[in-house]
């Protein structure tokens, strides 16, 4: 058995043997490095540990492993675009190469706090943008359970790595469902928490009002549990809010019978594969039978939502990134003559296809003679997407629907097309464009495709959340397929 | 219906150069491909519910742009800055009278 597959079998180890850290932070290094080896390699890191600590190491300073935290001693991989001091922070951009932070993000510190060891940082579309992890500058990673395909984005290396069973669980950033879209083609739980839960000191900026920091997990429980220890007011993030952290052992997966699920009609139209409309009904069949109310309900905005964050996401992007022009941030240009050309080559150089195509679209948007057309009817429209959910979620306990239109699909397949590629997203932006809690769970697969089934529920109710996903988890019973030759 | 902003090679020149990002060979070209449906799609979005979201949202997108070139709202010059280093350090620096500097004067308190 694989001590890094759950919290529960790392604690396990670590209880039963004088040298158990030791033993797993081993067991973790081996299996990342074997994800970077071979013909196609997974890639799931960008950086990892030089070494496992040797028997009785010292814990890395402000972890308390020893004294016994909730994350005592688990190996947890940190998304690339999440600041480390021990590790570069690259956002999978040529433009941060070698850029290490002279502090970490507060979620790091927090999981270190509670005793985590970081193992390394993960693979992600540059700057988190993107749905495949293939806009890398340093190569895609692939999906642990068919190599010749993607396994989503943009926290696709958090993913990839959780799914392979190099760590039981991983930190992700979402702005619009990059937690949630690649746990559910890797076939692992994604949480993405309220707006304001979890504090984005030191996550590299995209887009300010739809970036969170989410988990990724094998289990609800361990996603519950690593998200217990991330969340909770910082002052050094104006928009964190002073809520309790949801708790862990508040999650129960007992109860189904009674709670109403709301299932809207729009997320099951003509975009959706039929495979994955098979598991979908399939998984309400179960649902259905264990006493839950399935009840249809309207999204109508759902395809503006769509719509909407690709004018709003490029937007602030466009502004978040301008400090990257080789003087303030980033790889400066050799050869230049003046500082025009400094800042023109240095972006040019330093940014890839995905994140130029996003600034060029962010800038016009925000351009004088387009910016209400563009910018301030998205900003309005946003509020009819949230308005919409908030409506449906004052009826039901929970909207449940497809985390993705289709399983994994095969690397480079929509790279010539990239609204092809943004409507992976299109079942999962809303959330995020709300701000409410999110959770996609493994609910089956297509001809060993996983997919996933999302639940949304309203703001602060992780809790909730939780639990039904994890009475979604228990009823369907899914067993992720293991990461071909990893083990 | 109403026309619906274009997207094309010019638009991709302008905003790359309001955002000093130099573009390579062809990439004019492509972007403005790739990003004119994006554009068109949000563009076709029916107006719906002016009561509730206001008169932009009832407005079709070319009243809208139309009305940002005539906007309410205040806008920066929207051009590139000019090249810093064509200028002499002194045209930047503060002015001064009796050892002090001087405040420059606000847009605001041109109203």
């Amino acid at each position: 058995m694989n001590p890094l597959s759950s919290l529960a079998a790392c604690q396990k180890l670590l209880s039963s043997r004088a040298d158990g850290f030791a033993e797993l932070a081993s067991e973790a290094l081996a299996r990342a490095v074997a994800l970077e080896r071979g013909e196609q390699p997974i890639h799931a890191f960008l950086s990892l540990r030089d070494t496992a600590p040797c028997v009785g190491p010292e814990p890395s300073p402000g972890a308390s492993w020893r004294a016994g935290g909730c994350l005592a001693g688990v190996p947890i991989a940190v998304k690339d675009n999440i600041c480390t001091t021990d590790f570069p922070t690259t956002c999978g951009s040529r433009m941060l190469q070698g850029y290490v932070s002279p502090y970490s993000a507060t979620a790091v510190r927090r999981l270190e706090a509670a005793g985590a060891w970081i193992l390394g940082k993960t693979n992600l579309d540059e700057f988190g943008m993107g749905s495949s992890t293939e806009h890398s500058a340093y190569g895609p990673t692939r999906n642990p359970a068919d190599r010749s395909r993607v396994p989503g984005g943009s926290s696709g290396g958090s993913a990839a790595a959780v799914a392979a069973g190099a760590v039981p669980a991983a930190l992700g950033s979402s702005t619009g469902g990059s937690v949630r879209q690649p746990a559910a083609l890797c076939g692992i739980v994604g949480l993405k928490p309220t707006y304001g839960r979890v504090s984005r000191y030191g996550l590299v900026a995209f887009a300010s009002s739809l970036d969170h920091i989410g988990v990724l997990a094998r289990s609800v429980r361990d996603a519950a549990t690593v998200l217990e220890a991330i969340a909770g007011f910082d002052r050094r993030d104006a928009t964190s809010q002073r809520r309790d952290p949801p708790r862990a052992d508040r999650v129960s997966a007992a109860e189904l019978a009674g709670r109403s699920i709301g299932i809207p009609g729009e997320y099951f139209g003509d975009e959706l594969d039929d495979g994955v409309r098979a598991v979908m009904e399939r998984t309400l069949g179960l649902l259905s039978r264990c006493g839950a109310r399935i009840t249809p309900v309207s999204l109508p905005s759902t395809e503006l939502a769509l719509a909407c964050y690709y004018v709003i996401a490029p937007a602030e992007a466009s502004s978040n990134l301008a400090r990257y022009d080789g003087v303030r941030f980033g790889r400066r240009a050799p050869g230049v003559a003046t500082l025009r050309e400094l800042y023109g080559r240095s972006r040019g150089e330093g940014f890839g296809d995905e994140v130029k195509r996003r600034i060029v679209l962010g800038t016009h948007v925000l351009s004088a003679p387009r910016y209400e057309a563009f910018y301030v009817r998205a900003l309005q429209l946003r509020r009819r997407v949230g308005d919409d959910i908030r409506r449906v979620l004052g009826e039901v306990d929970a909207i449940f629907a497809p985390t993705t239109p289709s399983p994994a699909f095969p690397l480079g397949s929509r790279c010539a097309a990239p609204t092809d590629m943004y409507r992976a997203d299109l079942y999962t932006v809303a959330a995020n464009l709300a701000g409410i809690p999110a959770l996609s769970v493994p609910i089956g697969d297509v001809d060993g495709l996983p997919v996933g089934g999302q639940l949304m529920c309203g703001a602060w109710e992780e809790e909730k959340m939780c639990s039904i996903g994890a009475a979604i988890e228990r009823l369907v019973g899914y067993d992720p397929p293991r990461a071909r030759g990893v083990g | 219906m109403s026309r619906r902003p274009g997207f094309d090679p010019e638009d991709v020149r302008r905003a790359s150069e309001l955002a000093s990002l130099s573009l390579g060979p062809g990439e004019l070209e492509r972007f403005a491909l790739e990003l004119a449906p994006l554009l068109e799609r949000f563009a076709g979005i029916e107006p719906k519910e002016p009561a509730s979201t206001g008169r932009a949202a009832a407005d079709g997108p070319d009243e809208l742009v139309a009305r940002g070139r005539e906007s309410r709202l205040r806008f920066r010059p929207d051009r590139p800055d000019p090249d810093l280093l064509r200028r002499s350090p002194s045209e930047g620096a503060p002015a001064w009278r009796a050892s002090h500097f001087v405040v420059p004067r606000l847009p605001a308190h041109d109203r």
